[in-house]
């Protein structure tokens, strides 16, 4: 792909090019913080197919939603969230679809080489999507139970007593702490 | 074993992920081409009246959706090229998610940058019996720095299969916890240094992972006990020769054993595979490291002062990441390692050295 744009530019600029529709710009973000977000929505989505396509549905809805984007916060952050959202909304779906992804009871082992890292993803991939979420979205990304409550339409109770659950079920499976 | 009640937050934040799929800027850059547009909840319409409302519409047009796609998909199996582009139009989105065919495959690992470094290259002779201890700090935001554990390396000279080989046995220390014990082994050949098979256990045991290793490809199992009871088998052919060095770990802790034998001199660089996790075919199980000597400087740790060559070392295996490391001049020993993530540092130095 041969896009570029010029590679000093910030990321407001660069949101700017691309709120205009420009590709190479779009690409340049990507580039910038695609891996990053895919990140965030593998471990939210648990599945690297899932991960993909919430990350392909940022960026092609991006141009339209960085209408939205006041600049007021950095555009990291801003993407952070939204790539949040778009991944919950996913997960959400796919439970009123009530999938079952036959895969994912392995998938957490294909990153994990050893033993320790094999049981911690296993059990992570094992909670609950609603534990899981406010488990990644807190413990791994570090948003506060306010901006997790804002963004899974909870309340930060709700999402502090998530988290509790969620640890004390990790702990329980991996058989650890009493 | 991992304490967990200590270390759990840290463990959750160390856990790997993969890298997107090469092709995924390539396909959301047509989808935009093509006209694909995707808006996003407003916070407003959050609001449960209007999630029904959005349901009813979404279940209208995936039923809609699913009419013409199957009508166009007749008619593109007589025409020809009709399904395909609405294929392509939709492929990816929330209408069309990505056919979970779409596996990594070995094809896309990344290539060696520089000659793979080869066994006949090696000066095995120059390994020592011993164990190294290192001890690891995190510095957050240039101000924090915390201890985040240490790890201890221990070579021993073995038979594996009648042949000579070495032991090379992994302990980790975590940030409040105790030592593991000695469960991770990996037989080294004692002439090629390539592993033959290596055995890890995890957890009160109930974690068994055995790798056995040939000329040309790399077996593995895994069997978990307790309330999480599965098993996973898988194989890999390798992409390199039989001659070329490879190491089966995840972290470059390893990198430490294999050093001495290395033959670092100025301006040297050379390429080894890192061999990870081989149950699954679709995720990366392989990939290049690569180490360039890029100076020498003179470190002190708690060990003592060492004249190193400085090393910049590139992994790939689930995201690209650099390191720097010394390593000794005179004993081939890693002495220091430094990894900068996002917002922190992570230093690994020699602490001490036993024989």
């Amino acid at each position: 792909m041969a896009i570029r744009v010029e590679p000093s530019l910030d990321p407001a600029e660069l949101a700017e090019q691309a709120r205009g529709g420009s590709s190479a710009a779009l690409g340049e973000l990507y580039r910038r913080f695609g891996p990053a977000l895919f990140r965030l929505a593998y471990r939210l989505t648990a599945s690297k197919e899932d991960a993909e396509d919430v990350v392909h549905d940022v960026f092609v809805g991006l141009p339209e939603a960085l209408q939205h984007y006041a600049e007021r916060g950095r555009l990291d952050a801003w993407l952070r969230r939204l790539t949040a959202r778009v991944a919950l909304m996913r997960l959400r779906s796919r439970r009123r679809r009530s999938e079952v992804r036959l895969a994912n009871d392995e998938v957490g082992a294909a990153r994990a080489p050893r033993g320790e890292a094999i049981e911690v993803q296993v059990a992570v991939d094992a909670l609950p999507a609603p534990l899981r979420s406010v488990l990644v979205l807190k413990e791994i990304e570090g948003y506060s139970h306010a901006e997790i409550g804002d963004m899974l339409g909870i309340s930060a109770v709700a999402s502090r007593v998530r988290l509790v659950r969620a640890m004390s079920r990790l702990r329980r499976i991996l058989g650890g702490a009493r | 074993m991992i304490e967990y009640k200590a270390d759990l937050r840290a463990a959750l934040r160390q856990l790997p992920a993969p890298e997107p799929s090469p092709d995924l800027l390539p396909r959301i850059l047509r989808s935009r081409a093509m006209g694909v547009r995707i808006p996003f909840p407003t916070r407003a319409s959050i609001a449960p009246w209007r999630w029904i409302a959005a349901a009813a519409v979404a279940t209208v047009l995936i039923g809609g959706t699913w009419v013409v796609s199957l009508s166009l998909s007749r008619i593109g199996e007589s025409r020809g090229s009709g399904r395909d582009r609405i294929a392509e139009l939709l492929s990816g989105t929330m209408l069309r998610p990505s056919a979970s065919d779409e596996h990594e495959s070995l094809a896309k690992t990344p290539l060696p940058k520089y000659a793979l470094i080869l066994s006949g290259t090696l000066a095995p002779s120059r390994m020592t019996e011993g164990v190294w201890t290192y001890q690891s700090t995190t510095t957050t935001d240039d101000v924090l720095t915390q201890p985040s554990g240490a790890t201890r390396l221990r070579l021993a000279r073995a038979t594996y299969a009648g042949r000579p080989a070495w032991t090379v046995n992994t302990a980790r220390q975590l940030r409040a916890g105790g030592w593991t014990e000695y469960t991770d082994t990996t037989y080294l050949d004692a002439s090629t240094l390539r592993p033959q098979q290596a055995v890890a256990y995890a957890n009160k045991r109930r974690m068994r992972i055995v790798q056995t290793f040939s000329a040309d490809s790399g077996h593995e199992s895994i069997d978990m006990a307790g309330p999480m009871q599965r098993s996973w088998r898988g194989a890999i052919a390798f992409p390199f020769p039989r001659e070329a060095l490879f190491f089966n770990d995840w972290s470059t802790d390893r990198l430490a054993a294999l050093f001495p034998a290395i033959p670092l001199a100025r301006r040297w660089r050379g390429t080894l595979y890192q061999v990870a996790f081989i149950s699954r075919a679709d995720m990366r199980s392989l990939a290049p490291l690569d180490i360039r000597v890029v100076g020498t400087d003179r470190v002190t740790v708690p060990a003592g002062t060492f004249d190193c060559w400085r090393l910049e070392v590139e992994t790939h295996l689930w995201a690209t990441e650099r390191s720097r490391m010394w390593v000794s001049r005179g004993t081939g020993w890693l002495i220091k390692t430094q990894t900068h993530g996002s917002d922190y540092v992570v230093n690994e130095v020699l602490e001490s050295y036993e024989p």
